[in-house]
């Protein structure tokens, strides 16, 4: 009887050892359809592979509102995407596990060896935020259709060739009034154009296209310690110049307030109003779908630039929560393992077929064998390695990753470009007002 | 004042009942609405960001906001939205109540099609008027062009974006036209017949019977109207504008979101909010002071 009962009692201890032996993480991220499917199966793969770990996916609308309220709840996922505006800020709050430490005692090769302008570092530098799980480059689309018609040659691939003068000066060969005259005839009627030679993702409001075009010029909104205003430096005005013309005066470029209204630029290329479009890597997956359906010929080419050839780089970073991992070693492996695994571009590698994300590992843009992984012939168009892939040397990161006071900057920079482009007020006054209302958030960066 | 002791069985039982039944409702209230209040109070006095414990630091946040050139940009946007909104909604809604209250063919269905968009969601409403206010493709530019009218750039103006979003406001007031029907409908007919034998016009009906008899419908939509339109504007700014071009669209609540969430400076978002609170606080009580001399009360007439 004695036995009985010491038996009894050593397989509900047993029991109760084995389930605590599974570890439960939860893994908070966002996106579309096709990128929480990617996801999910992603975990489930890792979850087969693993059996004493279990990843959750959690697929989160809404999502800066909702894992904020998790964050102050003391009650955050185990591992998130992180919202680029807000992850430094966090991190430099102390919610984050220092992946600079991991990194130390498990050198894994997948994470060492991404982009470099992928890593998030913040406390001076010495402290390591995540690392972005996928690249996003900015880009030239452009219809092709509507150059063969114009008999236009296609913009170049290698960066260096595709000038902002050789930019207006094919954008003005595509860009024809409602009787078919361009803008350098005498004649041209810039208020019945019926087809615009380009558009500006954002409207030269948003940082994205924006803030790469003035980098080319060595412009820029801040200088390179982020202690000072450079958005009223002799180069970026002339880089807004440039930009404002070509919509303004050459009527080459297609204004804002209409491109806006587009559901997306590339509807405007596909309807034939836009012959090209400068956008993210992001557009990608839809202009693949409307060359699918609709028979639209689309190509890429490099972003133009003005003195020297650059583009930008977003991607969000992956974090683990120091609340959620409360200093458990056990957990805390089992959330670096499964950081390690959904790092590697190979466990969504269906994503990065489908054309929204590009890869983030140095190999997948170097290696013959595994560009040919990701390459999908349906989706990324004939010069798609070498205008984008062999882009990557020229690709700098945005200052999410690295600028105090990044979101309210960005703001301010928005609505005050919208006054030139939009409101079309003077760009040196503009330029001037504005330093004048960062200065103040100006705090330096968080790397350095 | 109550005299339990003295308290029949059925009156204790109602009692009971009676809190037990309201408690959903009181402690609701109590969670979700005072709760946060206090808390959002507390929070203006410190700098939490939501990550991270909040410091105490006193007034910081309030004296901050005489330096944000954004905070008054977004209170003149908010009065004008408020005002034009306000004005323009109890005018139309009044003047759709007086139609849908005469005798007109298919009236209820009319009723009904004039309360359709107040139960839309606002998401939905929002991407409708986004394609209307297209300065190309949009259905009123299309109109605007045809009769001769030069085509507006609406919402992607400075100068056009709130007028824009004014007109919009005018879309969904179902619950005002409701209520004023309401209030029409309680007009008693005896006076209209008395009007009439004295020889009355249909703008004297109007101007001495039907408006101070409708004092408290129009003084109840009213105070609605600007509780509501002041703390309006978020879907618009959020969907349709970002606040832009130039600020012209940055909506009070949606400046408080993007301190909030965007920037991380809920301590500072939390003052903002208690600054408006004060602001309707102050602006309710004014309408209710004024009220005794504009709006009729038969019951109080001595």
């Amino acid at each position: 009887m004695r036995l009985r009962i010491f038996l009894l009692v050593l397989t509900v201890l047993f029991s109760v050892f084995v389930t605590a032996k599974t570890v439960e993480l939860t893994f908070a991220f966002w996106g579309d359809q096709l990128e929480a499917k990617a996801v999910t199966e992603a975990c489930e793969k890792f979850n087969k592979a693993h059996p004493n770990i279990k990843v959750i996916p959690m697929h989160i609308p809404q999502y800066l509102e909702k894992i904020s309220a998790m964050i102050a709840s003391g009650n955050p996922p185990h591992l998130a995407y992180l919202v680029e505006s807000r992850a430094l800020d966090w991190a430099s709050k102390g919610v984050l596990v220092d992946l600079e430490e991991l990194l130390q005692k498990d050198p894994d090769p997948v994470i060492k060896n991404k982009l470099p302008q992928l890593y998030w570092y913040y406390d001076g530098g010495k402290k390591l935020a995540g690392v972005s799980f996928a690249a996003e480059f900015m880009i030239t689309y452009y219809n092709k259709d509507l150059f063969d018609k114009a008999r236009v040659p296609y913009p170049p691939t290698k960066p260096e060739e595709w000038t902002w003068d050789k930019f207006v000066e094919t954008a003005k060969k595509l860009t024809f009034d409602s009787k078919g005259r361009t803008p350098d005839d005498p004649n041209f009627d810039p208020k019945n154009i019926v087809q615009y030679g380009a558009a500006i993702g954002g409207g030269g409001t948003s940082p994205w296209v924006l803030y790469p075009l003035l980098w080319s010029n060595g412009g820029g909104i801040v200088d390179e310690m982020g202690s000072e205003a450079r958005i009223d430096s002799p180069e970026t005005i002339e880089a807004l110049q440039k930009i404002y013309d070509l919509i303004y005066k050459d009527h080459s470029a297609i204004a804002p307030a209409a491109a806006d209204a587009f559901p997306s630029l590339n509807v405007a290329l596909q309807t034939g109003q836009v012959a090209m479009v400068l956008d993210g890597q992001w557009a990608m997956q839809e202009a693949a779908q409307m060359a699918k359906e609709e028979g639209m010929r689309f190509g890429v080419a490099p972003l133009p630039y003005f003195k020297t050839p650059i583009t930008g780089v977003e991607g969000a970073p992956i974090g683990i929560f120091k609340d959620a991992v409360k200093d458990d070693p056990e957990i805390l492996q089992a959330a670096w393992e499964f950081y390690k695994f959904i790092q590697n571009p190979e466990q969504v590698v269906d994503v990065i077929r489908s054309g929204l994300w590009q890869p983030t590992t140095l190999d997948w843009y170097m290696e013959e064998e595994y560009i040919n992984k990701w390459l999908n012939p349906e989706v990324h168009p004939a010069e798609y390695k070498a205008a984008v892939i062999d882009y990557y040397p020229y690709a700098k990161p945005y200052p999410n990753s690295y600028l105090k006071n990044v979101a309210e900057i960005n703001t301010i920079i928005t609505q005050e470009m919208s006054r030139i482009f939009y409101g079309q007020e003077d760009i040196a006054k503009v330029c001037k007002e504005t330093a004048e209302k960062i200065k103040s958030l100006l705090a330096g960066r968080y790397d350095r | 004042m109550f005299e339990v002791k003295g308290c029949s069985y059925l009156r204790k039982f109602e009692r009971k009942w009676g809190i037990l039944l309201a408690l959903p409702g009181i402690l609701g209230y109590f969670l979700w609405v005072l709760g946060p209040t206090i808390a959002a109070i507390f929070m203006s006095f410190t700098n939490w960001s939501l990550a991270g414990s909040p410091q105490w630091i006193g007034f910081e946040n309030y004296a901050k906001l005489f330096d944000d050139f954004i905070f008054k940009k977004s209170i003149f946007v908010t009065f004008y939205y408020a005002i034009g909104s306000v004005v323009a909604g109890l005018v139309l809604s009044f003047f759709w109540a007086l139609l849908l209250n005469s005798k007109i063919p298919a009236r209820s269905i009319l009723r009904t099609i004039f309360f359709i968009p107040s139960i839309t969601p606002a998401v939905a409403v929002a991407m409708v008027w986004l394609t209307l206010y297209h300065p190309q493709f949009g259905l009123l530019n299309h109109l605007f062009k045809s009769i001769g009218l030069p085509a507006l750039k609406w919402i992607y103006d400075e100068k056009q974006v709130i007028p824009a979003f004014i007109v919009m406001s005018t879309w969904t007031i179902g619950y005002t036209i409701t209520i004023f029907l309401a209030g029409l409908q309680g007009i008693p007919k005896y006076l209209y017949e008395a009007a009439m034998l004295d020889g009355a016009t249909w703008w004297h009906r109007l101007r001495h019977i039907t408006i101070p008899m409708m004092t408290p419908a129009i003084f109840f939509n009213l105070l609605m109207g600007i509780i509501g339109a002041l703390q309006g504007g978020f879907t618009q700014a959020y969907i349709m504008t970002s606040g832009g071009p130039n600020y012209a669209s940055m909506f009070y609540t949606y400046y408080i979101f993007l301190n909030g969430f965007q920037y991380g400076k809920m301590g500072y978002a939390c003052a903002l909010s208690v600054i408006m609170f004060l602001i309707i606080m102050c602006l309710t009580v004014l309408i209710f002071r004024t009220s005794r001399y504009w709006v009729y009360y038969e019951a109080l007439r001595r």
